[in-house]
């Protein structure tokens, strides 16, 4: 992951805010589009995600120091993005305008999901799309459970189901990924 | 429906629901004994080979446009340290115009009180012969007040605090627990009269800081 060069503001909370992101926006990033069906469909979402974060803490309504921040993120992000997919649903029925798809899937292209420092960019490439092959109730816990690191408790909390439901959906998530990926993994093409 | 048929209850009753697979079973059996969230070996080795994939980095125009959202938000460390934004440029002004101010108040009022004391200073007759002279009260004060600024000069001034006091929790808007410190500062104010000599005036200042508050 690249560190990301903007300028610094000399507050400390604006260089405290600035380490956070740094280190928590692209997991929230990689579940948001996960999410969502365009880079910019998770961008909104993710911004708005925060926005909300930020009135919370503003307002004093926000229940919990900074552990509580990224359960809360997940949550909203998703909730957003459910908001915003019925929105588009509702949209697309009325311009019945299929091309919008086949942009937004060409333009996903360019924008992976994943960083391919290493120069490993079959793997990445590989997985993604296998990711992307599962259905979302399953390769959202793995996102939330690997890449977010959060546990199936705070899985469970975000998703609104039950931490056992959640391992649940992680194995046979993990189990359709190990299937997906296993040609190419015993053809020695994966690095995983 | 008040009643079943006879026939099509013992017909039913011949039905016997399909057993469980054994994966399923064994995922009841795990959740029952409450395990099923443990992963198992090969699990946490695949999950670690995934792992070894990073997120993108999002985009600095992107960041930058989140900090922008985040403005002057304060940053909680954790329960006790808040981290909160340096004040804006125009903030910074304003608060040094605000400091100046109350320096120049000081140092004038620390003036004021040393004219005060040198009109006490001056001899009775001096004062009585001016009085007789015009034979009623001066049109003008005798004035040690204009005499005075000529006769100290400002030496130092220091406000640092002496106290900090932590005065427990308040609830304000909303239920939110927030804790108030207060914080004692004490100004001395130094000048230097004709002579060279020091007089010090001392002024406290208190500052009520309140801080949002966890309470479970």
């Amino acid at each position: 992951m690249s560190a990301i060069k903007a300028p610094v503001k000399s507050s400390p909370a604006a260089a405290a805010w600035r380490e956070w992101l740094e280190l928590h926006a692209p997991k929230l990033f990689l579940f948001a589009r996960n999410q969502t069906r365009t880079q910019e469909d998770a961008q909104d979402v993710l911004q708005d995600a925060i926005v909300k974060l930020v009135e919370k803490i503003r307002g004093g309504e926000f229940v919990g120091g900074q552990e509580a921040w990224q359960p809360y993120l997940y949550a909203t992000i998703r909730r957003l993005a459910i908001d915003l997919s019925r929105k588009e649903d509702r949209r697309k029925r009325r311009e019945n305008n299929v091309s919008v798809d086949r942009e937004a899937e060409q333009f996903e292209m360019f924008h992976p999901w994943f960083d391919s420092e290493g120069g490993d960019d079959e793997t990445r490439s590989q997985l993604e799309n296998a990711l992307k092959s599962l259905q979302e109730k399953f390769s959202e816990v793995i996102i939330m459970k690997i890449w977010g690191e959060r546990t199936f408790a705070e899985i469970g909390e975000a998703l609104a189901i039950s931490q056992n439901t959640a391992a649940s959906r992680y194995r046979y998530g993990l189990e359709a990924l190990k299937r997906e990926l296993g040609p190419a993994r015993r053809r020695g093409d994966l690095s995983i | 429906m008040s009643r079943i048929p006879t026939i099509t209850e013992q017909q039913l009753r011949h039905l016997n629901p399909a057993g469980l697979d054994e994966d399923f079973l064994a995922r009841l059996v795990t959740c029952a004994s409450e395990t099923h969230t443990n992963l198992s070996n090969d699990e946490i080795a695949f999950e670690a080979r995934l792992k070894t994939l990073r997120p993108k980095a999002i985009s600095s125009a992107f960041q930058t446009s989140l900090l922008d959202t985040l403005g002057d938000t304060p940053f909680a460390v954790d329960e006790k340290i808040v981290l909160f934004n340096k004040p804006s440029i125009n903030n910074v002004a304003a608060s040094r115009k605000r400091s100046a101010f109350r320096f120049n108040i000081a140092v004038a009022a620390a003036v004021a009180l040393l004219g005060a004391l040198a009109a006490f200073m001056v001899p009775a007759e001096i004062q009585n012969s001016q009085n007789a002279k015009s034979g009623d009260l001066p049109k003008t004060f005798p004035a040690p007040f204009a005499a005075a600024p000529s006769l100290v000069a400002p030496a130092s001034f220091n406000r640092n605090p002496s106290e900090t006091r932590d005065e427990g929790v308040i609830w304000r808007g909303k239920n939110q627990p927030h804790r108030v410190l207060r914080m004692t500062f004490m100004e001395k104010v130094s000048v230097m009269d004709a002579a060279g000599n020091p007089v010090s005036v001392e002024r406290p200042r208190f500052e009520y800081v309140i801080i949002p508050e966890k309470i479970d």
